[in-house]
């Protein structure tokens, strides 16, 4: 996990408010509060196979973007994860769009085989 | 359909300076999008399917970027969004990241824009969508 060729740590996922909540491109509904959230993002970068990075910094007054590219299973993956932060500047909202389509798909039946059984299978059922 | 911020009608100034080699990517489609003349037949497009287009943020991210932020619906999906553009040391729209959500919306656009892009060059994009 590199930016800039120097390793890279999301240093807002150590830093989640108790009320956090995560969307994704490819879930449905919303993820609340910093357990949840957490596992979910924990279990997510375990399938990158890599991440490049081309832009992880300030984006707007109070959210952080990040812009980089991945693969899961073989398949080119991009990703941009917005994250915004409260005013005591913990991770309050946190979106995670992956693409294309295909990549978006099988990340989403990635995640259910690995949460199937759980209290999250929820955000990833159904997905065809 | 309005497309409104603060209050206010919007429109994206980035979408009359595409550079020529622009592309655009995102969860509803396969492949990227090259050039000009598709990416804003694609833009325009989607411009008209949604029923409105609710801005919390437009406006700079980072050095050469710019993010929206809207609220949207699709044949009554609601349909967020967040579309990152990058710009060229020109300053034209470079590089176009359209990130819908949740997933049931993203495949309802993306069907959606099937229908529209069917029998032409572009609708390679959407096809395969389950």
């Amino acid at each position: 996990m590199t930016y800039m060729g120097k390793p890279y740590y999301p240093l807002w996922l150590d830093n989640l408010a108790d009320d956090v909540t995560l969307e994704a491109a490819a879930m449905d509904g919303t993820a609340c509060g910093a357990e949840d959230v957490r596992s979910i993002l924990v279990a997510a970068r375990q399938e990158y196979e890599h991440q490049e990075f081309n832009y992880a910094g300030p984006c707007a007054e109070n959210s952080f973007l990040e812009d980089y590219s991945s693969s899961v299973r073989g398949m080119p993956t991009g990703v941009v994860v917005l994250v915004t932060f409260n005013a005591a500047r913990q991770t309050q909202h946190v979106v995670v769009n992956h693409r294309p389509r295909s990549a978006m798909l099988q990340f989403s039946r990635l995640m259910l085989e690995k949460f199937a059984g759980t209290r999250y299978a929820k955000h990833w059922q159904d997905t065809p | 359909m309005a497309s409104t911020y603060m209050g206010k009608p919007y429109y994206p100034a980035w979408l009359d300076n595409l550079a020529d080699d622009v592309t655009g990517e995102g969860p509803a489609w396969d492949g990227a999008i090259q050039g000009a003349t598709a990416v804003h037949e694609v833009v325009v497009a989607a411009k008209e399917i949604y029923e409105f287009q609710d801005f919390h943020y437009a406006g700079p991210c980072g050095e050469s970027s710019f993010l929206e932020d809207y609220t949207s619906s699709v044949r009554g999906a609601l349909l967020y969004v967040i579309v990152l553009v990058t710009f060229n040391a020109a300053g034209k729209a470079q590089r176009l990241v359209v990130n819908h959500r949740p997933r049931s919306s993203v495949l309802v656009l993306s069907r959606v824009m099937l229908e529209r892009f069917a029998g032409t060059p572009l609708a390679k994009h959407w096809e395969g969508t389950p």
